[in-house]
């Protein structure tokens, strides 16, 4: 088709190995580095989408990327949310502070 | 096994290839949909092309984000700053105020001293350059505030030059800055041009830079800070205390 489609097609694999991931995973951390991996596949797929053929080869779509760029930032203050989270529970689980997770 | 670990048990062998199945099958939908749709695409670029002029700025993806579709900015400085007041009830600054033990040497090294020395600043000029950039060319408020968020994580592995964040007002007012300047310009722009967040054409570009000036502080303030919450909350430190 073009040049975006493996693009997407990899943005589309890393989404199922992500939402396999978060499903499948019993430790805290590692949902929340698959449920990254899934949104770093919605944002490849929106990359990719903003070179479709309707939107010329010469001028990407700025919508899709300014929602790239929002989600991007976004995604990063909530892995933090969630790792400050993960870091509370393990220390309330763990009074004597032993080592895992 | 603490509570960290207290979920179920982990799925047995079926479970989780019946899991597996299940999300290639979502992927394999999801991927259709993206190969079959895609029809109306490209409807907003050109709108966004038609209305460049008007928008103060000559990058699109800066107009998009700062006047197109500004609201949504906006909230996204909120949310930021609903994180920053999360990790802070949580325990974020409160927590890592400076403390006798945040402050010895997390590595003791000459090499790193030096290196934070000669890099910080030309990081945060390069932030600064990003911001301002952001009218023309790929850049802007978030690029830069996560450069200069980056060159205080860096500051902060080191011992001599390690960012205070006092848990007093001033930080306070950085982190809500963003948020706050958006909010602010959205009603003076309703009061000017009658229309919320709706700049007056002539000027926008300069409303833009002074929102994305201040955005740019709340970021790297609040991914500092929450980075900085996430590294004293370290178990092992805290369980000797």
């Amino acid at each position: 088709m073009n040049a975006a489609l493996p693009f997407t097609a990899c943005g589309v694999l890393l989404f199922g190995i992500g939402l396999y991931g978060a499903l499948a995973a019993r430790p805290l951390l590692r949902r929340l580095l698959a449920a990254n991996i899934m949104g770093n596949g919605v944002f490849m797929v929106l990359v990719a989408g903003a070179y479709g053929p309707a939107a010329g080869a010469a001028a990407p779509d700025p919508v899709a990327h300014a929602l790239v760029l929002t989600g991007i930032v976004v995604a990063v203050s909530a892995t933090a949310l969630g790792l400050h989270l993960v870091c509370r529970l393990h220390e309330l689980s763990a009074p004597g502070g032993e080592p895992g997770a | 096994m603490d509570l960290a670990e207290a979920g179920a048990a982990r799925p047995g062998r079926a479970a989780r290839i019946v899991l597996a199945v299940a999300c290639g099958t979502v992927a394999a939908v999801v991927g259709w949909a993206l190969a079959s749709g895609g029809a109306g695409r490209g409807r907003l670029a050109a709108d966004v092309r038609a209305a460049l002029p008007r928008s103060g700025v000559e990058h699109p993806v800066t107009a998009v984000l700062l006047n197109f579709r500004a609201f949504d900015t906006m909230l996204e400085l909120a949310v930021l700053l609903v994180v920053a007041i999360a990790t802070g009830a949580v325990g974020g600054i409160a927590h890592s105020g400076a403390r006798p033990e945040d402050l010895r040497p997390a590595s003791p090294s000459p090499l790193m001293d030096s290196l934070v020395h000669d890099l910080v600043p030309f990081a945060l000029l390069a932030g600064a350059y990003l911001l301002w950039v952001g009218a023309y060319a790929p850049g802007g408020a978030f690029q830069a505030g996560a450069v200069i968020a980056a060159a205080g994580v860096l500051a902060h592995f080191s011992p001599r030059f390690r960012p205070q964040v006092p848990d007093r007002w001033p930080t306070r007012a950085v982190l809500a800055l963003g948020a706050g300047a958006f909010a602010c310009a959205a009603l003076v722009a309703l009061a000017w041009t009658g229309v919320y967040l709706g700049y007056p054409p002539a000027q926008a570009g300069w409303w833009i830079l002074a929102i994305e000036a201040a955005a740019t502080l709340s970021v790297a303030a609040v991914l500092y800070v929450t980075f900085r919450a996430v590294m004293s909350a370290d178990p092992s430190r805290r369980g000797t205390q």
